[in-house]
């Protein structure tokens, strides 16, 4: 630290000289700021833009889970993705109910397989996740949900996702009446949850309801419906860790009992570990880079080239090639920096348009904001290293002709 | 300290006449090797002494420039010994050849000037390498210097708005805003007009007969600098064909080839 102190003190004088070199030399031709900005924005909004579709992935995987109002979760121990749900009897949770310190356990059913939903402008019917629970058990932690529930509770009645994707489901309303699986539904409200990478739209009905729709769900008695989720909530005072391993250990071997945080976190390791996709995207991330600092270099390059006589003659009268490559690595810095707030502009309204266009949720996080500053920053400065070896080929001899 | 080369100021201990600021002697340069080797100088014996104004003139290919190159540690001695401000460049290592540079005032023939610097911001760039010398702050040096060059209203202007006169004297500026004991010039006036040209001859011999006894070596054809040097050197094939003291009308040396 002191080191860097005693450096900077003592150069003072060339690193701001270098910095009022760097910045006018960047600004210098309007046409060339306005292509170098365009071509490391474009690897920036690249970064950005993986990165938001691997954040869509995880967080749209999740999006049930993380609105599910409930302390612990019965699952099949089949089950690896939610997605792709795999049942068990009802009466898996009807043993945790009567459990100590367990306020409620109720079903969840997750159908996608066996539901079609049929577009009321054409006709065509597609495949819709179909979410269902007693309405009265409020399950889903989203406000139009709970506020609807008499409304849904009836035979026949769903809400529908305003974000499910309208050129796959059609455009869905309140009070369009079509049908599930061939048979009548009306659409009676709707709520906001979005899609992912697996369904396309999302309703939500009355676990009564599902079983109309799909008997094949319903056992021989009411202990025999398979059902996807147990959603268990503790009572206050008692130890969610606890509960969870005396639940684990009275239940068959064919579920798992799991907190809301092993539920998420085994999620998001499938698709960021398991699945290739998450890994593309980080290729696709890593790509960006590279194409960032390729274009960086070449703009950076050839300002250094167009300017080595320049250059030149500052070696001649003294200058140390290290003060002139400090300024072509502020260059690459300055210009790290507007194509970064450029980048992150455009990546927002990109964002935006992704999310209407497909109900994923993209967010811009700040510590991928962060993330993607410090890859542009090291983009760039590496590009700036690269192109100010040139200045190794400014020969001041040469200025004597 | 990465950035600055410190100058090393003090006298040397080599042995040499300190009234002279160029001293050569048998000096031989080629470039390329083997069988494309092309010599440019075949043994150059050159005294020239502090506070002198010389001209170097002679045929195009006669090693004027190659000679500049050379004096300003711009290339390495290949043959020979030249001595310059004391320092025998053959002794010089990389880092102390840019160092000893900053004794040194370097005017091209092209100004070569960054197009995105003001007038002042140009000169600056040379200003900093010593800031510690006495005549004012960085930015009053070069101010007044660039006043005295005739640029007191185009201190703000950036290169392209200035004429190539204008450019060309920004450049000298920048050449002599550090007070050089020495300057190098390749064809300093071929783009001024005759006012200008005198403002550039009247300030060389300023700094030559001043306390610092700056010397100005010259590569040039143009006659209003002929006239009015003390010394006109004629290098021809790599040879000083002849080496005229102007000012008494006598010829120090003439070799003919």
């Amino acid at each position: 630290m002191n080191t860097m102190k005693y450096f900077l003190l003592n150069n003072w004088i060339f690193i701001s000289e270098a910095a009022r070199l760097a910045g006018r030399n960047l600004v210098a031709s309007f046409f060339w700021l306005v292509s170098a900005v365009a071509g490391t924005s474009f690897a920036v909004i690249l970064m950005m833009l993986q990165t938001g579709f691997k954040n869509a992935l995880e967080d749209s995987t999740t999006s049930v889970i993380d609105r599910l109002d409930g302390d612990l979760f019965i699952v099949s121990k089949r089950m690896y993705i939610l997605a792709i749900p795999q049942t068990f009897p009802l009466r898996r949770i009807e043993a945790a109910a009567g459990f100590a310190g367990v306020k409620s356990a109720y079903p969840l059913m997750i159908e996608n397989r066996r539901t079609s939903w049929r577009r009321s402008g054409d006709g065509v019917s597609r495949r819709i996740r179909v979410i269902a629970y007693p309405p009265r058990s409020d399950l889903l932690d989203i406000a139009e949900v709970k506020a609807t529930r008499d409304a849904w509770s009836a035979p026949e009645t769903a809400l529908a996702d305003s974000l499910s994707k309208p050129h796959l489901v059609g455009r869905i309303h309140t009070g369009d009446v079509s049908e599930l699986s061939r048979r009548r539904l009306k659409i009676v409200g709707m709520f906001s949850l979005g899609t992912d990478f697996h369904n396309d739209g999302t309703l939500i009905m009355s676990d009564a309801n599902l079983l109309r729709y799909v008997p094949e769900r319903a056992g021989s008695s009411r202990g025999d419906d398979r059902i996807d989720i147990g959603v268990i909530k503790i009572q206050p005072g008692y130890r969610i860790d606890q509960i969870e391993s005396a639940i684990a250990a009275i239940l068959p071997g064919d579920v798992r009992v799991l907190s809301k945080a092993e539920f998420v976190a085994k999620e998001k390791r499938f698709w960021k570990r398991v699945a290739p996709i998450g890994i593309v995207f980080d290729i696709g991330v890593g790509v960006g880079l590279i194409v960032g600092m390729a274009i960086c270099y070449q703009v950076l390059f050839a300002e250094v080239s167009d300017r080595l006589a320049e250059f030149a003659t500052m070696k001649a009268i003294g200058h140390t090639e290290l003060f002139l490559g400090l300024a072509v690595v502020i260059q690459a810095l300055l210009l790290a920096a507007i194509s970064f707030a450029v980048g992150l502009a455009i990546s927002a309204g990109l964002y935006r348009l992704a999310h209407a266009a497909t109900g994923l949720p993209m967010d811009m996080r700040i510590g991928d904001a962060r993330e993607i500053l410090a890859l542009t920053i090291g983009m760039c400065s590496i590009a700036g290293l690269l192109a100010a070896s040139r200045l190794k080929t400014a020969d001041p001899a040469a200025l004597f002709k | 300290m990465l950035l600055d080369p410190k100058v090393q100021i003090s006298k040397p201990p080599d042995s040499f006449d300190d009234r002279l600021a160029i001293d050569a002697k048998g000096i031989a340069f080629s470039f390329g090797s083997g069988d494309s080797r092309t010599p440019a100088l075949r043994g150059i014996d050159l005294a020239i002494e502090r506070g002198e104004i010389v001209v170097l003139t002679g045929p195009s290919g006669s090693g004027k420039t190659t000679f500049l190159t050379l004096a300003g540690a711009l290339r390495s001695v290949q043959e020979g010994s030249l001595h310059v401000l004391g320092r025998d460049l053959s002794k010089l290592s990389g880092r102390e050849q840019k160092a000893h540079r900053k004794r040194i005032g370097f005017i091209f023939q092209l100004h070569n000037l960054f197009g995105s610097l003001k007038a002042i911001e140009n000169v600056r760039m040379a200003a900093i390498l010593r800031p510690d010398l006495e005549g004012g702050s960085i930015d009053s040096r070069c101010r007044n210097l660039l006043v005295e060059l005739g640029l007191g209203d185009r201190l703000n202007h950036l290169p392209a708005r200035l004429s190539g006169g204008q450019r060309q004297r920004v450049a000298i500026a920048r050449a002599l805003v550090n007070r050089p004991e020495l300057i190098l010039a390749d064809e300093p006036t071929a783009s001024l007009d005759s006012e200008s040209g005198e403002i550039v001859v009247s300030l060389f011999r300023k700094l030559a007969q001043g306390p610092e006894r700056t010397t100005v070596v010259i590569v040039t054809h143009d006659p209003r600098l002929l006239d009015r040097a003390d010394r006109v050197v004629r290098l021809v094939d790599g040879r000083v064909e002849s080496n005229t003291r102007r000012s008494r009308n006598t010829v120090v040396t003439e070799t003919d080839n």
